[in-house]
């Protein structure tokens, strides 16, 4: 009984030492949040938003607006709907962070005019508490490309 | 001669002899030591995680951009580095050092303001604004730029692994 104490206590250690998780699950992980990102977005769905972002995220808007979490998610009530098309990305695991740059595409209307606008993002995510958030995104608007 | 070989084979598992004849306890005690030390070990290896430190790479960075300084900039910038112009044109890092090197924009000023710092443990975010004046193409410019650089600690050393800027502020 007491020998299996002591083997309990050695797979204990072991764990303790074992990388949390790959790099390969933490990158497909994180292009799976991505893509539930772009669809909270596009249908407003806070809660599933307010559980992707770390409550210090730094934002950077295509428009070039620094916002907190609290002005994300306010923001993106009270815009009109707007259609988000992920249409590249690649993701790459750093250590405890995972780096995520793509090319998005926006469609709605501001004004009552109708928009279209292509950015490249890149998203920085972490594992905090055992879960992977998103604790800063910029979306820069290309120039030059299109 | 049989016996020669038997002798052979028990030197060569001697190591595993050693370990299969001790008591887990003895095992378990090793690996404990083993772990704790590895871990005195990590903590002494990292370096400080002050947002003062990173402010001065971030400096640092600017600077070595600024004076092309590219054998600075190599030891700086991570190889998977992700860096992406206010334009929105992404660079890698080799890109972006030759581009650098060989290009036809001369920075005269480069200077991050307004920097914020947010250690998360490893992870490192700098946010803030730069101003860049210099001469491209024979032409004067001049811009002021959003950027956010993320660094991670590696081998015990700060790695910027990505650097994105914006000319759209507002």
């Amino acid at each position: 009984m007491k020998r299996w104490k002591w083997l309990a206590a050695l797979l204990w250690l072991a764990t303790l030492y074992a990388p949390a998780q790959t790099s390969v699950d933490a990158e497909s992980k994180v292009r799976a949040l991505e893509r539930l990102w772009a669809e909270a977005a596009q249908f407003r769905d806070l809660k599933a938003l307010e559980s992707l972002f770390d409550k210090s995220l730094i934002y950077v808007h295509i428009d070039g607006r620094l916002m907190t979490k609290e002005q994300v998610l306010a923001d993106t009530a009270s815009v009109s709907a707007v259609e988000i098309v992920v249409e590249s990305s690649t993701a790459r695991a750093q250590g405890n962070a995972v780096i995520v740059v793509g090319v998005l595409r926006l469609k709605g209307m501001e004004n009552g005019k109708p928009y279209l606008r292509h950015g490249r993002f890149v998203d920085t995510w972490l594992y905090k508490d055992g879960r992977l958030v998103c604790v800063a995104s910029m979306t820069t608007p290309m120039q030059n490309e299109r | 001669m049989k016996e020669m070989k038997e002798e052979t084979m028990n030197e060569r598992n001697a190591p595993i002899l050693f370990f299969l004849n001790r008591p887990v306890k003895t095992i378990a005690l090793a690996l404990a030591i083993f772990c704790a030390t590895a871990t005195l070990v990590s903590a002494q290896e990292t370096p400080s995680s002050d947002p003062a430190e990173i402010r001065e790479l971030e400096l640092a960075r600017f600077s070595a951009q600024q004076r092309k300084d590219n054998r600075t900039l190599d030891a700086m910038l991570d190889n998977a580095l992700v860096w992406v112009e206010p334009d929105g044109v992404q660079l890698t890092k080799a890109d972006y050092l030759a581009r650098l090197h060989a290009g036809d924009v001369n920075i005269l000023e480069i200077a991050p303001t307004a920097t914020s710092v947010h250690v998360f443990s490893d992870i490192a975010i700098v946010v803030g604004i730069y101003y860049e004046k210099g001469v491209k193409s024979g032409k004067p410019f001049a811009l002021r730029a959003r950027f956010i650089d993320t660094w991670t600690l590696k081998n015990g050393k700060w790695m910027c692994i990505a650097a994105t800027a914006t000319s759209s502020i507002s």
